[in-house]
């Protein structure tokens, strides 16, 4: 009791003396930043309401569209540019052909009048994916799109496909389009069981997670090489502290502030957003963002800061714990890429967050093993910090050696 | 205080000891502990903080015998100031020691009012809101010396503490130290001289890792009593011989001729006279010279 109160005195301690440094106020300058950044996205989503969507939601309808013959698509585009398509030409020839108002003209048309197909397509006409669509023809492009329905999953932020979303969702006639796609029936089953906003918080919490993790593996870096930096180990070494009471309260002294403001300034945004969406269409709760919170960032800054903190008692170099975290931290944090350029998403044991698809059909999928990994990694945090106490207390009845 | 006997200390891959049947007994007061660079009182120190383990040999501090379970109880007992000291360039002095305050378990009621008391005892009152990197030299070793009592251990163990401040700084460390030494035991590693005669009435001089000698300073001036000679003369030839022939420890150029002062028991030159022997002078006679 009596050493659960120290440990928790020096804590507090060491929790107001990270608050106070200038590196971790610029850490919070920088969260605000990102978060703001993030949220960007989040805040042009639909703010505006049912009915100015729908009177955006244009002319040509998807399931005309997706039906039209090569004639008929000529005729589209002879009335929109004044010339005919051959069916022999590239994707490409064509897009080199439009002036950058003729491109936009097309992409605007199409956001506005289809469904997923079309953001696909202006994925395409965005050039993002040119170099693996270059060799086929516009037909071939088509139907290649509509097998390719992965790619467009992080589009979802974008304004143009969350109003082309609201269309799907609203127009039940639709659930005919594609068979592997979920219809608007099953997409409803699964919007009853999850809010639209928990979704959204993770992919939110995604985006976030890269920026937050090396930002806390600066501080912690940062803190624990100073010990070494500024020689105040030796005295430190003589109180009396144990090796892991001192690593737990420092270590939980730079992590328990800097997740308070992550989680302050991230929800703020979020809370914000909330406040003001169009809630008559998706079902948005400010409590679904306090939810990803804890299931996402919270237990992997957990555990990536607890690698760092592992590296910094190993290595004591600050250049080069921090070399290794970051590339840790880059490597298992990034989307696994198949040889076709589709994305793989999935769990791995290795990856420090699990980041899943923002895809309507396997929402829920994941959902028991994420919080199997992420509970698996805290506990693993947890190991790493008692081994670093014990690295700590082991450095101290050795030093000597090395003087 | 600390009983000190047959211990030995050899670090891994080397061939000799490091320390070698060191035997010694250090009470209450002001104990000296002196040698030349690499002699053994860096790695002495070391054990005694529990820093470094000891080869063989047995150790009791405070009445605490020195073996891995006990590290915990005699760092509580022990206050050390080491060498080299630093802190966070940003924090404050009065943050630096209530940190450590919390890091010692010293409550706050009593640590607040020792911590008060130390800042005046060390003279820091004043600057207690000054950033460490802010700080002199001698300033800091004041505050290291701080937060080596903010424990109040019964024993202080001192690394070179005068070393690199200026003379006044010097002083007035060596002076906390004798005020410390009044109720604690204070020991002090030092390669200088002059700081261990003016403060210890004890040492122990060690060399290539053993214990040359150890006892009064005293009883070190009489071992070599009559060790030390002046002799004046005006040949730079003679001059030069002497120093080859004897052991010479300095030589003063005056308007009249230049002063000799000579090392050794019975020196064979006409009108060399007897000098009372400094603590300096034992020192080189007990290294080997």
């Amino acid at each position: 009791m009596k050493r659960g109160a120290a440990s928790l005195r020096l804590m507090m301690y060491s929790s107001l003396l990270s608050a106070k440094q200038p590196l971790f106020i610029i850490s919070v300058l920088v969260i605000v930043f990102i978060t703001l950044n993030n949220a960007n996205s989040l805040f042009k989503m639909p703010y505006e309401s049912k009915v100015q969507y729908e009177e955006k939601l244009g002319y040509i309808k998807y399931e005309d569209f997706i039906n039209m013959t090569f004639t008929e698509f000529d005729s589209l585009y002879f009335d929109k540019f004044g010339e005919h398509i051959k069916q022999e030409y590239s994707f490409l020839t064509y897009i080199d052909k439009m002036s950058v108002e003729q491109r936009t003209m097309l992409e605007y048309d199409k956001v506005k009048s289809t469904d997923k197909y079309d953001a696909y397509f202006n994925e395409m006409i965005n050039c993002k994916y040119i170099q693996n669509v270059q060799r086929y023809t516009f037909f071939e492009l088509k139907n290649l799109s509509k097998e390719q329905y992965d790619l467009l999953s992080h589009s979802l932020f974008t304004p143009g496909f969350s109003s082309s979303a609201l269309y799907f969702q609203n127009n039940s006639n639709y659930s005919s389009i594609v068979l592997e796609y979920p219809t608007y029936s099953e997409m409803l089953e699964i919007i009853k069981k999850e809010n639209m906003s928990y979704h959204i918080a993770r992919e939110y919490y995604f985006r976030l997670m890269i920026p937050l993790s090396l930002l806390l593996i600066i501080l912690i870096v940062d803190r624990f090489s100073k010990d070494y930096k500024y020689n105040s180990e030796l005295n430190l070494y003589m109180c009396n502290v144990k090796g892991s009471r001192y690593i737990f309260a420092n270590y939980f002294g730079i992590l328990f502030p800097f997740i308070i403001a992550s989680f302050i300034i991230s929800n703020t945004w979020a809370f914000i957003y909330v406040a003001n969406v169009n809630a008559s269409i998706w079902v948005y709760s400010a409590l679904d963002f306090v939810k990803a919170f804890f299931l996402f960032p919270f237990s992997s800054l957990i555990y990536i800061s607890a690698v760092a903190l592992l590296c910094v008692m190993l290595m004591k170099s600050s250049m080069l714990s921090l070399a290794i975290t970051f590339y840790y931290s880059f490597i298992f944090s990034n989307i696994t890429y198949n040889p076709d350029g589709t994305t793989e998403w999935q769990i791995s044991w290795l990856n420090y967050f699990p980041r899943l698809p923002f895809r309507y059909g396997i929402m829920n999928d994941f959902k028991a093993e994420v919080m199997i990994h992420q509970l698996a990694f805290l506990l693993i945090a947890v190991v790493i910090v008692i081994i670093s106490g014990r690295i700590w207390e082991r450095r101290r009845n050795h030093c000597g050696e090395l003087i | 205080m600390i009983k000190i006997t047959n211990l030995q200390k050899r670090y891994r891959k080397a061939k000799s000891f490091a320390l070698q049947d060191v035997n010694l007994g250090i009470n209450q007061g002001m104990y000296g502990l002196l040698g030349a660079n690499g002699a053994g009182k860096t790695t002495l120190i070391n054990i005694l903080t529990t820093m470094s383990p000891k080869t063989s040999g047995e150790i009791i501090v405070n009445d605490i015998l020195y073996e891995p379970g006990n590290y915990p109880a005699i760092r509580k007992s022990i206050g050390y100031v080491p060498q080299e000291f630093g802190m966070f360039p940003n924090m404050r002095i009065d943050e630096i020691m209530d940190y450590f305050r919390i890091l010692n378990a010293v409550p706050q009621l009593e640590g607040s009012e020792r911590i008060k008391n130390l800042l005046e005892y060390l003279n820091l009152s004043q600057h207690a809101d000054k950033k460490f990197k802010h700080l002199s030299g001698g300033m800091k070793r004041r505050l290291s010396i701080g937060l080596a009592l903010i424990n109040d251990p019964k024993i202080i163990i001192a690394d070179e503490p005068t070393t690199g401040v200026d003379p006044n700084e010097r002083i007035n460390i060596r002076n906390l130290l004798l005020d410390l030494a009044e109720t604690k035991t204070v020991i002090m590693s030092t390669h200088i001289i002059e700081d261990i005669s003016y403060t210890c009435k004890e040492l122990a001089v060690l060399s290539t890792g053993k214990l040359m000698f150890s006892g009064s300073i005293g009883n070190l001036l009489n071992k070599y009593a009559g060790f030390a000679w002046e002799y004046k003369t005006k040949d730079e030839n003679e001059t030069e011989n002497i120093r080859k022939q004897m052991l010479v420890t300095n030589i003063m150029r005056e308007n009249d001729g230049i002063i000799l002062r000579i090392l050794g028991k019975d020196i064979d030159i006409d009108g060399a006279k007897r000098i009372p022997l400094s603590l300096e002078d034992a020192f080189i006679l007990l290294e080997g010279g």
